[in-house]
């Protein structure tokens, strides 16, 4: 190791890089609700695709976009 | 597209930008590796509210994220304003468009690039998001399949109880408008009564939030007499509604209703936005008829030149206003609520969308209760004919303000106006800017005092004195430039409430015994706020 080298390696601390900035989760908990949330997403979006509003809603967005365009 | 080519078509130039982003990106880089090897690194200072949690600044991975997002939508931005030889409307889509898109996709809008978020689904074992994706849930089925992004607390606030409580009376109704006569604070009042015309794209309670936001009351306390028109949240009976018939149903009628009210022929008028471009075109009507009713006019933040109407102009040109027209005809004849609102937040959509995203959503908080937005949610519907006539009429062609609207056959001429005027206008009013409405100066003929007020279209007319807030400028002078009026302006401390309650008051007459609504020629049909602001949009 230079002497830099050594002198960066003491430097660093994980806190300066974000490496201990947050607490534990518990694995199991977080698992599930992580996937409880991404089921509820899903229903979300399903309802606004299959709805006409949100169909629409979502479809003026993109010909807005494209027309703002110019295609 | 044209941008784009026209961007494309200078290489030089595309190769100093990008050479300069890349030495931007070098000094982040040093910085960065300077903080990794301990050093103490001063970063520029941020200020914007999506980066304000600690872990920005302080966590060196999420700092170097921020930094680099922020000087590359800096950078793209300037690149889409530096374009030269394009069409300026074609530019301003250009820019609103990248400025979404950039907005989008900013770090603190997601999960793993948002160390707040990800603080808060570490320490509840991703109890936030469960709770975030449920009211997103709850949102959609609100919106019966479209994503209406709930800004406050909705169940904090009923009309009527804890939200326009001012006391009144309707004393009038048609089709189009409640007119409410409010119960005076004083014994005396002054004898000319005020009528005030608030915009019909959302509602007049803006103006009655709550007793230490009244405008409403605060005239009442003065010693005004005030009526307010109420218009209605129209449905498909009222899909052929015209500009015109919101003139004669609407100002004509209430003209016609305070003098029955009060005995009074005369009155001073204030219109609030497209209630101040209603207002004038009325004026123009009646200055062609000979009705002099409206003995003064005050202006909030309305526009009769639209030529520089700010950034709803985007969405302006034949081929948008075409596409709304058919949206309209496939809702019944009416543009539906929630078309109105989603444009509004569109223009402010860190603060109206994406601010909300992050905390309903990822954090899983619940929105805070506040009135101003609940009123904002509170959107109306807007008759098609109506809504055609007044983007075509004012924001396509600005058929108002050179001269070529007609209204009943007429055609309006703002010149021809003569009565005193007060414009009121709001610094950083995106809606309607203060160099537009400074236009107007110089298309009424009578005398004018123009204001400039501190903060936006909404807060910069809901000021009352007693919060102490913002301030405003004035200047006696209507130089040609409104540079020049700003130059020579003098800047006050505060509510500009004041400034017009003293330009008001020497026009409204001497005094006289207050009136109670019901006393003298109208009945009460029902009591303030009365029922016609209580129709909701999702009815």
């Amino acid at each position: 190791m230079t002497q830099k080298e050594q002198s960066a390696s003491a430097t660093i601390s994980p806190a300066a890089v974000g490496g201990d900035g947050f607490p534990t989760p518990d694995p199991v908990e977080l698992s599930f609700n992580i996937m409880q949330a991404a089921l509820l997403a899903q229903r979300a979006t399903r309802m606004m695709l299959k709805s006409k509003r949100g169909n629409a809603s979502i479809s003026s967005g993109f010909s807005d976009m494209k027309r703002a365009s110019g295609r | 597209m044209d941008v784009a080519q026209k961007y494309a078509s200078d290489p030089i130039r595309v190769v100093e930008a990008q050479a300069s982003l890349w030495n931007s990106y070098l000094d982040i880089a040093e910085r960065a590796a300077l903080t990794f090897l301990g050093e103490k690194v001063e970063n520029p200072p941020v200020n914007d509210k999506r980066f304000k949690a600690p872990e920005w600044q302080q966590m060196f991975v999420f700092n170097v994220l921020k930094q680099i997002y922020l000087l590359s939508t800096s950078w793209i931005e300037s690149q889409v304003r530096s374009v030269e030889d394009v069409d300026p409307h074609v530019r301003s889509q250009a820019q609103f468009y990248v400025k979404q898109l950039v907005n989008a996709l900013s770090p603190t809008n997601f999960l793993f690039t948002n160390p707040e978020v990800l603080r808060e689904t570490m320490s509840s074992n991703g109890a936030n998001l469960v709770k975030g994706m449920e009211q997103m849930l709850e949102d959609v089925k609100r919106g019966r399949g479209k994503l209406e992004i709930q800004q406050t607390d909705m169940s904090a606030f009923t009309i009527g109880e804890n939200i326009a409580t001012t006391p009144g009376k309707v004393v009038y109704q048609n089709n189009l408008m409640q007119m409410i006569q409010y119960v005076p604070m004083t014994e005396k009042v002054f004898a000319r009564p005020l009528l005030i015309f608030p915009p019909w794209i959302n509602k007049y309670y803006i103006l009655d939030l709550g007793p230490q936001k009244s405008f409403i009351r605060w005239c009442l306390e003065q010693g005004l007499t005030v009526f307010v028109v109420s218009w209605v949240n129209p449905d498909a009976r009222l899909a052929m509604k015209t500009f015109e018939d919101y003139m004669i149903e609407g100002v004509y009628a209430a003209l016609d209703a305070v003098e029955k009210a009060t005995g009074m022929k005369e009155v001073n008028a204030i219109g609030y936005c497209i209630g101040g471009t209603l207002l004038s075109a009325t004026l123009a009507h009646m200055a062609a008829t000979g009705d002099d009713r409206i003995k003064s006019a005050t202006f909030f933040a309305a526009q009769a030149d639209f030529t520089e109407a700010g950034e709803l102009k985007v969405f302006i040109d034949e081929d948008q206003i075409a596409a709304v027209e058919h949206q309209m005809e496939s809702t019944g004849g009416l543009l539906e609520g929630s078309a109105m609102a989603s444009t509004f937040n569109m223009l402010r959509s860190n603060d109206l969308v994406w601010s909300y995203v992050v905390n309903n959503y990822l954090l899983g908080r619940e929105p805070m209760a506040f009135d101003l937005l609940y009123w904002n949610a509170d959107a109306t519907r807007m008759p098609a004919r109506m809504h055609a006539f007044y983007l075509r009429e004012c924001y396509l062609k600005n058929n108002l303000a050179e001269g070529r609207m007609k209204l009943g056959g007429i055609r309006l001429d703002l010149h021809k106006v003569k009565v005193p005027v007060y414009l009121q206008s709001s610094r950083e009013d995106h809606i309607a800017p203060y160099r537009s409405v400074y236009k107007s100066t110089k298309l009424f003929s009578g005398p004018i005092r123009f204001m400039m007020a501190g903060s936006g279209h909404i807060a910069g007319v809901i000021n009352p004195p007693s919060a102490k807030k913002y301030q405003y400028w004035t200047n006696d002078e209507l130089p040609e430039k409104v540079e020049d009026w700003v130059k020579g302006a003098v800047e006050h401390p505060g509510s500009w409430w004041g400034d017009w309650f003293t330009w008001i008051k020497p026009k409204s007459g001497g005094k006289v015994a207050a009136r109670i609504p019901g006393d003298t020629g109208l009945d009460i049909i029902e009591d303030a706020p009365g029922s016609y602001v209580k129709i909701k949009s999702e009815d």
